[in-house]
């Protein structure tokens, strides 16, 4: 008995050897760690890729601490398997994509290969599809090598996706995943949304701007929305987190701003003599920001006043954003889903001319906004003059 | 073994015994006579090993009463001397054998010319340490007294803290050279007789030459000794014995040894303390989960922090990713070599430190702390990571003192596991581990209780402790003939 459990042991440690894993340990000093990757198209089949690669940091030297640890390497060639390993020879290690969290294609890129590049990604088990997909019209590698500009140590080494979990609490910018980016793309409508980057100048040299939304519509980029279209465009989708809206008080002709605090949108749809129709009710609250007015916010009539300026604003930047869709035949809206969903015998008739039928559609919308309390002051000392010049909103 | 008998001829008898003891030079024999009424003497001669026996006790008690007055006659001897002698453990006997071996064990033996019996009285006096407490199991609060290694003054603290005539001590000897007497002590009425039955055969069935210490009694009652789990509790304080006792548990103790050993022994006492039942519920219970965690950690620490290094690095936080690779770049091992030449250099200062005399010890926390700590990362032949991981898993486990080696083994089995087949080798030898503890068993009930087999209601004294007033039964777990302990508390002034 005794030996007959040693032999089920030893037989057990041999069957064990195939499942060991020796050959997959890789020291982390053997590894490079990508943090981001940028594609661009050279010419007809020929890419450059650019890695920026996490190299150690030196805790030690207080000098350099805050210095981002990055660096970047180019590679051209057809595929990206095939720049990656030729990659090795430079970087001289075995790169390792399980931290990249950002990845950067050029417009171009968007509109001719989308979807070559989502098949690269997705298919390999260590890219993850929780990284951010950005869209530049810039140089992807200025933009790779510009992003950590001015950043502090902790999001030096994956600043654009810190960037894009921070700035999700904007109102004006959206931060879908790749992940969601899929999903959003393989839904009835095969539309789906992407952030868009500019490098932009600034005082302290050139900085890189989370700037615009770019309209994805089956496996190509149509169009772009810029920044207050891309305001519309979340609150029509009811992806607001926090953000402010301002504008100029009809009466004094002064500034005002609101916190948007929450947000909810209602859609109802109608489809009669062979039009549809849609309409989109906001209902925006906030809390008074700023108020140059002098006004007591406490009083019903101040408030009254800011909401419906608040709500005209708004509802200009939801025309905006409704016009600019229709025109590129991109119904990022989710209405189509939502035909999907509640009437499939409508979908069915609308589904194979649906961008038409999107463009063509009649699309209302209306804003609520109620202010739900002013603030920790109801008007700054009501004696004191106020000498806040009053400036045109742009248009 | 050839059994003599004794003979009616004193000098026959002194024959015998120069023989059974040689010219050993702590055996006292005294020759002296007691007169009879007739006026007529007895020649007596008494043997002891001077060492073992209370000379003022034999005198006063003993020698002086034999001598003081005349007896009848020659045939009523030995009864009229036990009725005399102010000790009543005296024993007649007619065969050297049974003589001899209470003569080694603090006895005195009188042999009477012309009789062939003789009298043996025990007035044990062995020097003693006095009672302190335990080193091992200091509290701040409760009780701070320790056992000894006379077993006869552990069974009085015993007996001290349990005034109940129900408390039973059932005495066994082992060891054919030392003779060592190991009492079960148990509850009649209360701890299940099964259990009282299994620990006593136990203990009939060794044979063995020696029992040096309880460490040895342990080993071989243990039901798997093969295991690294220790299935047999151990404990230096009476507080706790007496409260193992009320639980519905059996002690062993051994003479020469203060280390009391009790069972049944669970898995899940290792995260209790004695102290835990002095305190008010809500810091104990804190400290409990925090002595759980730490097991986890501990265990777990080094093993992780290899499989998300060399196996599964997308494990590694991105905020942390710089720092290891900036410290792992630097130092020329491979990450693997350098958690295990920490640990066994751990394991090498915590040994040291123990075995160290106090004034050299503290040299030890400096070569411990400064050369494998600091030094080594600046030279850059380890990593402040692997140094750091190491030192978290170690001071993890001083929280969890009694089952010290076995967090030490498994951690070593889980980093070993790890380097081999990754965290898969991880989760291996857990299941195993886990499979493992709950087949074992302590004097037929399950290591793993009150977990596994799942006995809820003990919980409530488990990971955490509630109030007293919520714990009235004893726990579901250890087999019991009562299973109430509290009737009746005083009422609560404010929820009446």
């Amino acid at each position: 008995m005794k030996i007959h459990s040693l032999l089920l042991i030893a037989l057990s440690l041999l069957l064990s050897l195939p499942l060991t894993g020796c050959w997959s340990s890789l020291e982390l000093r053997d590894a490079a760690i990508v943090s981001g990757l940028g594609i661009e198209k050279v010419k007809r089949q020929t890419y450059r890729l650019t890695v920026e690669v996490i190299s150690g940091k030196n805790t030690q030297g207080s000098a350099s601490a805050n210095k981002s640890n990055r660096i970047l390497f180019t590679k051209s060639g057809h595929t990206v398997l095939s720049i990656e390993r030729n990659m090795i020879r430079d970087v001289k290690r075995r790169l390792i994509f399980t931290h990249a969290k950002s990845l950067v294609i050029s417009d171009q890129v968007a509109k001719e290969d989308l979807f070559w590049l989502l098949d690269t990604w997705v298919r390999d088990q260590q890219p993850r599809l929780i990284a951010y997909l950005f869209v530049t019209p810039d140089s992807v590698e200025e933009v790779l090598e510009q992003s950590s500009a001015n950043q502090t140590s902790a999001s030096a080494e994956f600043p654009l996706s810190t960037g894009a979990e921070n700035i999700r609490f904007i109102s004006n910018y959206t931060t879908p995943t790749i992940l969601e980016f899929l999903k959003n793309l393989f839904e009835p409508t095969n539309t789906a949304y992407l952030p868009m980057l500019r490098i932009k100048s600034a005082q302290s040299g050139q900085i890189v701007e989370y700037s615009g939304t770019a309209v994805i519509n089956h496996d190509h980029m149509v169009g772009e929305l810029n920044t207050k279209q891309t305001q519309g465009l979340v609150w029509l989708i009811n992806k607001e987190m926090g953000g402010a809206i301002d504008t100029f008080s009809p009466v004094t002709h002064r500034r005002q701003a609101l916190e948007v605090t929450g947000e909810k949108t209602d859609m109802h749809t109608l489809f009669a003599h062979n039009r549809l129709l849609v309409h989109f009710a906001v209902h925006l609250k906030g809390t008074v920001a700023e108020d140059a007015t002098g006004q007591d916010m406490d009083q019903p009539a101040a408030n009254r006043e800011m909401e419906q300026a608040i709500a005209k604003q708004a509802q200009d930047i939801l025309c905006d954003t409704v016009r600019t869709l229709q025109h590129q035949k991109t119904d990022l809206l989710g209405v189509g889903l939502h035909i999907y969903r509640t009437h499939p015998k409508l979908w069915h008739k609308l589904q194979s001319h649906w961008d038409e039928a999107f463009a063509h559609a009649k699309i209302t919308t209306r804003v609520d906004v109620v202010i739900q309390h002013p603030g920790l002051i109801r008007s700054i000392y009501p004696h004191l003059p106020l000498s806040v010049p009053s400036i045109s909103l742009p248009k | 073994m050839i059994i003599h008998q004794i003979t009616n001829n004193l000098t026959e008898n002194v024959h015998l015994l120069q023989m059974r003891f040689a010219t050993s030079a702590d055996i006292n024999m005294h020759q002296f006579d007691l007169i009879l009424t007739d006026h007529s003497r007895v020649t007596v001669l008494s043997i002891s090993v001077q060492s073992l026996i209370d000379l003022n006790q034999i005198h006063t008690n003993v020698i002086e009463p034999m001598i003081q007055q005349p007896f009848s006659s020659r045939e009523n001897l030995i009864q009229e001397i036990q009725q005399r002698i102010f000790i009543k453990n005296g024993t007649s006997y007619t065969q050297l054998e049974p003589c001899l071996e209470q003569v080694v064990q603090g006895g005195v033996a009188f042999f009477f010319d012309g009789l062939s019996r003789a009298l043996v009285i025990s007035a044990p006096g062995t020097p003693a340490r006095s009672i302190e407490e335990p080193s091992t199991e200091a509290t701040i609060r409760g009780s701070h007294e320790g056992f000894v290694e006379s077993i006869s003054t552990n069974m009085a603290l015993i007996r001290k803290r349990i005034k109940d005539a129900r408390l039973r001590f059932q005495s066994v000897t082992i060891g054919t050279l030392t003779h060592t007497q190991v009492v079960v002590a148990f509850i009649d009425g209360l701890t299940a007789p099964a259990m009282i039955h299994t620990a006593l055969q136990k203990l009939q069935q060794i044979k063995v030459d020696s029992i040096n210490s309880s460490g040895d009694i342990e080993q071989m009652i243990e039901a798997d000794p093969w295991t690294i789990f220790t299935t047999v509790g151990n404990t230096e304080k009476p507080d706790r014995a007496a409260a193992l006792l009320a639980e519905g548990r059996i002690l062993i103790l051994v003479d020469g040894d203060p280390t009391i050993l009790y069972g049944p022994h669970l898995f899940i006492e290792a995260f209790q303390s004695p102290e835990d039942y002095s305190s008010r519920p809500y810091y104990v219970s804190f400290i409990r989960l925090l002595r759980f965690i730490s097991f986890f950690i501990s265990i777990y620490t080094p093993a992780l922090f290899i499989a998300a290094l060399n196996f599964h690095k997308e494990m590694i936080p991105v905020a942390l990713l710089p720092n290891f690779q900036g410290a792992n770049e630097k130092a020329p091992f491979p990450i693997v070599f350098e958690i295990v030449v920490m640990l066994v250099m751990f394991e090498v200062v915590r040994e040291a430190g123990v075995r160290l005399p106090k004034t050299v010890g503290s040299a030890v926390s400096i070569v411990g702390a400064l050369i494998l700590g600091q030094v080594s990362v600046q030279a850059g032949l380890v990593s402040a990571p692997s140094i750091i991981v190491v030192a978290v898993s170690v001071i993890a486990s001083f929280l969890l003192t009694p089952i010290a080696d076995v967090v030490s083994l498994l951690r070593i089995f889980n980093l070993i596991a790890v380097s081999i087949f990754g965290l898969f080798g991880l989760f291996m030898v857990t299941v195993a581990t886990i499979t493992h503890m709950v087949t074992l068993r302590s004097l037929g009930v399950p290591y793993m209780a009150p977990i596994a087999p799942l006995h809820f209601r003990d919980w409530k004294d488990t990971l955490v402790r509630v109030s007293v007033r919520l714990n009235k039964m004893r726990p579901e777990s250890i087999p019991t003939l009562q299973p109430k302990r509290i009737d009746h508390l005083p009422r609560d002034e404010k929820n009446p």
